[in-house]
């Protein structure tokens, strides 16, 4: 199995190569002539050190090694240490030449030729060394340099004849590939899913004729007794010896013979069609049986096929981990780290468009592993810890899922300090620390900041947050583990691949809902009785977590009638919810696609599936429905500032200002909904009712006065309080804000205080009404 | 049929006519796809009230909107309904995506042409309708 795994990483190698030498090939002949030299001389270097690093990685060290020299070269001549010459040129041709002929060996099975590497140090040496000498009078070189071939002695020409460099010499290397664009492997995989719900209704209407078929069987059966009785009766009622025994009822007889024929007939017709009806019922039947085999084994073979196509989309994890070597470098020099790169299970496959996805959060967590993470050489040496600090990106695959694991050796996150923290930001009451596990969800709560001073790059707050919605994104999860003193390990759990998800399908209110399986921890029977204790909770496992009952989220509240009732435990970022539905169907494998733009809004769907049947299913977001739980709202607001629930709507043009009002907002509990201008307020409006709102005064479309005066017409609108938060600080402004109708005026930048006194003053009458 | 005489030839526009309660919507006839059976029909929990609910076609999934839940048209009656599917081109997040919507139509639509002299009332400009009935991102938080 090794032995196969290199090969095929040999191969991806091979075609990998192909393109940078081509890269190579192309620039190098170019370097001379091209207008901008500098560019091209950056693409070439990039492209030799790539080669260089990919060499490396299957171990062809002499390649690798070459590599590495011709990167120095193209280094030098970057960094204009060297001058750019016909020597210099002709040397890389070669050294290139060189790389194809050991490529080509590759290629063929055999191994590298490692006595080629001295030939070509040497060479390199030796041209070099002239070089140096050229620089200083760069005239001579054009002459000097036009007959590379003579001065570098013979052995360079044969060596090259007997590479050649022709293009037709390197496309056998690049072995049985075939490059295809992704959006081509996308499409075919649709049409995969669209003939995949063909079949699926195929199957069930086979099965329904099936049915049908069986019906008019029996229905022939009964017929066909109705006739035997029938015929025996009217046998019976007749015997044959009748007309021997009285001439004279012989003559009625003849008549009655006559009917007994006709009838006797017409049964034995109507016997022998019954018969040819079942008969051809029954070669149906066995149609259907072997059509419905074959319907399956056509289902196989597109879940074969389907398997084939999505394994070409499918890409080792290494070249992703592959991209944070360098930033990893270049992070733990700047924040004055000592960091060293570990690396494993870098052939796990994972969905090109989830490998893409991947990058920014992955991202985001190694940078915070080594700004925050990992302690500073010194600090570690105190605390009897090796000076270089440990990175460890890891991958696996489970099942469908692939797990990928950033893992540091540093500080870990202080849990106190996030206390701290969460109690200054007004999330927790000082009196009541919660677990653990209840405090680390606050690092994805936007705005939520461990470290004072953040720095630009890697201040936790925003980016966790983030990170948890781009992995929500991809149908992944988040979790954190953190040993204070030890490290961190942060895993995102991701499907190995998007196209075909495996879902739970479940219904509520006769409305079938799916949801991936990668979120669902497990289902389980509740009896929801013990739920009333403690609204909004259930046990699971010994430990109380929230739940909620998709109907009464629907807005239907059924009454006595939910014993016992399935609950889809959901993962959701170190944290489980319970989900009660009303029954659960089953379990597929299906295309998911996005939700149609119109709907983009409704977050609590991710996107949509079909059934087999052609009903429209949509796919359930746990993230979302939880998305109070998951927040700290799970823990107690503190007691003076309780506007759990209260809804908030912000207008302003300015999406910085939405933003920062929309955090303190939100961090006080607060639902906060947000518009740009006066006109899609007041659309929202007609939606939501809110208790406040905070509006600017200039803004495009509808600005804040004619806002404020629609508001304050409006019989259903008039009784919320609407104040103005404005740069305008002009006393005409004010009194005309106030005179349309505004209840307060906060010229901004608005300092926090002023804002809770307002919230405070107004919400609080709102409360008495 | 009097010919153009005064300044060479009016240019024509082809309208797609749909009923809802008491008024006419108006639809630019290259801008529909076609027009299907609103059924199978379905819901869409949580959506607002104008969202009638979704018909699949052809793997996608068109939503359904309810006009009279949006303009004041009265009471519309939605036995013999249509729905008039529309492509919309629609610029989000600076990406230029193409979606389709559906206006739900009492009874089959019909189509009228006339000169471009004729305002045309109550077409619907989808573009801007798309980017105003949207669900938007701060819709139903839950």
């Amino acid at each position: 199995m090794a032995e196969f795994d290199r090969s095929e990483l040999l191969e991806y190698f091979l075609s990998e190569a192909d393109d940078h030498i081509t890269t190579l090939d192309r620039g190098i002949s170019e370097i001379e002539t091209a207008s901008d030299s500098d560019a091209l001389i950056e693409d070439l270097f990039r492209a030799a050190h790539t080669l260089k690093g990919a060499a490396a990685l299957v171990k062809l060290t002499t390649t690798s090694n070459i590599a590495h020299r011709m990167e120095d070269i193209l280094e030098e001549l970057n960094e204009k240490k060297r001058k750019l010459s016909k020597n210099i040129v002709d040397l890389l041709l070669y050294m290139l030449d060189t790389i194809k002929g050991l490529i080509h060996d590759i290629a063929q099975g055999r191994g590298e030729d490692h006595k080629v590497e001295q030939q070509v140090f040497a060479k390199i040496d030796e041209i070099m060394a002239k070089e140096e000498a050229v620089v200083v009078s760069p005239e001579l070189i054009p002459q000097k340099t036009s007959d590379l071939s003579v001065t570098t002695g013979p052995a360079v020409p044969e060596k090259r004849e007997a590479i050649g460099r022709r293009k037709e010499d390197f496309e056998f290397f690049s072995g049985n590939f075939v490059k295809v664009d992704v959006r081509k492997v996308e499409e075919m995989l649709n049409l995969i899913g669209e003939i995949t719900i063909k079949k699926n209704y195929l199957m069930q209407r086979t099965k329904e004729t099936g049915e049908i078929s069986d019906e008019i069987f029996f229905a022939g059966r009964r017929l066909l007794k109705e006739i035997t009785d029938f015929a025996d009766r009217y046998a019976y009622s007749l015997p044959d010896n009748v007309k021997y025994i009285d001439p004279l009822l012989s003559e009625f007889g003849e008549l009655e013979f006559d009917r007994y024929d006709e009838l006797n007939l017409f049964s034995r017709k109507l016997y022998e069609i019954t018969n040819d009806i079942t008969e051809a019922l029954k070669e149906l039947s066995e149609f259907f049986e072997s059509f419905g085999d074959d319907v399956k084994t056509i289902g196989n073979m597109i879940k074969l096929l389907r398997s084939d196509i999505s394994e070409a989309r499918m890409i080792d994890i290494g070249r992703l981990f592959q991209r944070f070597v360098r930033p990893i470098k270049e992070m733990a020099r700047q924040h004055d780290r000592k960091v060293e790169l570990l690396i494993s299970g870098g052939d796990t496959k994972i969905d090109k468009v989830i490998f893409e996805r991947l990058f920014d959060p992955l991202m985001h967590i190694v940078r915070n592993a080594v700004s925050h993470g990992i302690e500073k050489p010194d600090e570690r040496l105190k605390k009897g810890k090796k000076e270089e600090g440990l990175i460890f990106l890891s991958a696996r695959r489970e099942g469908n899922t692939v797990v990928i694991e950033v893992n540091d050796n540093g500080r870990g996150i202080d849990m106190d300090r996030l206390f701290e923290e969460a109690i200054k930001k007004g999330f927790l009451n000082p009196d009541n620390k919660p677990l653990k596990e209840d405090l680390i969800p606050l690092i994805f709560v936007p705005g939520f900041t461990t470290t004072e001073s953040a720095d630009m790059a890697s201040g936790r707050g925003i980016g966790m947050s983030a990170v948890r919605r781009q992995v929500s994104a991809i149908n992944g999860v988040v979790e954190v583990d953190t040993d204070v003193g030890w490290g961190t390990t942060f895993r995102i759990k991701v499907p190995s691949s998007l196209a075909i998800t495996n879902v739970i399908v479940f219904q509520s209110d006769n409305i079938e809902f799916v949801m991936p399986a990668s979120l669902i921890e497990e289902i389980i029977q509740t009896d929801i009785t013990a739920e009333e204790e403690t609204p909004g909770m259930i046990d699971y496992r010994g430990k109380d977590i929230h739940a909620k009952n998709l109907s009464e989220m629907f807005g239907i509240t059924r009454k006595a009638d939910k014993l016992n009732r399935p609950v889809i435990i959901c993962n959701i970022t170190d944290k489980k919810a319970g989900l009660i539905v009303d029954e659960i169907v089953g379990q597929e494998e299906t295309i998911i696609k996005p939700l149609n733009r119109f709907l983009g809004g409704l977050h609590i769907y991710s996107g949509t599936t079909i059934s087999g049947d052609g009903r429209v299913r949509f796919v359930l977001n746990p993230m979302r429905i939880f998305e109070e739980q998951i927040q700290p709202a799970a823990i107690k607001p503190m007691a003076d500032e309780g506007y759990e629930g209260r809804r908030i709507l912000i207008v302003d043009d300015s999406l910085s200002v939405r933003k920062y009002v929309s955090t303190f907002l939100e961090a006080r509990r607060f639902k906060v909904y947000s518009a740009s201008n006066g006109a899609e307020a007041l659309n929202l409006l007609e939606e939501i009712p809110v208790d406040m709102i905070i509006t600017d005064l200039e803004m495009p479309v509808m600005h804040g006065y004619e806002l404020i005066n629609r508001i304050k017409s409006s019989e259903r609108l008039k009784e919320i309080p609407v104040i103005v938060l404005t740069s305008r600080s002009a006393e005409k402004h004010r009194e005309k804000a106030l005179e349309s109708g505004a209840e307060d005026y906060l010229v901004k930048p608005f300092d926090e205080k002023s804002l809770s006194e307002i919230l405070r003053k107004y919400l609080s009458t709102a409360d008495l009404t | 049929m009097k010919k153009q005489a005064e300044e060479g030839p009016l240019e024509e526009s082809t309208y797609c006519v749909f009923k809802v309660g008491e008024r006419d919507f108006l639809l630019r006839v290259e801008q529909v796809r076609e027009v299907i059976d609103v059924s199978p029909l379905f819901p869409v929990p949580m959506a607002p009230e104008y969202i009638y609910g979704v018909v699949p076609l052809r793997g996608r999934i068109i939503p359904a909107i309810d006009l009279s839940k949006i303009y004041p048209t009265g009471e519309a009656v939605y036995n013999d309904a249509k729905l008039v599917v529309v492509d919309v081109e629609v610029e989000l997040m600076r990406e230029v995506i193409n979606e389709n919507i559906g206006f739900i139509s009492e009874g089959l639509p019909y189509f009228v042409t006339f000169g471009s002299d004729i305002p045309a009332d109550d077409t619907i400009d989808i573009k801007s309708f798309f980017e105003t009935f949207r669900v938007k991102e701060t819709y139903g938080r839950v």
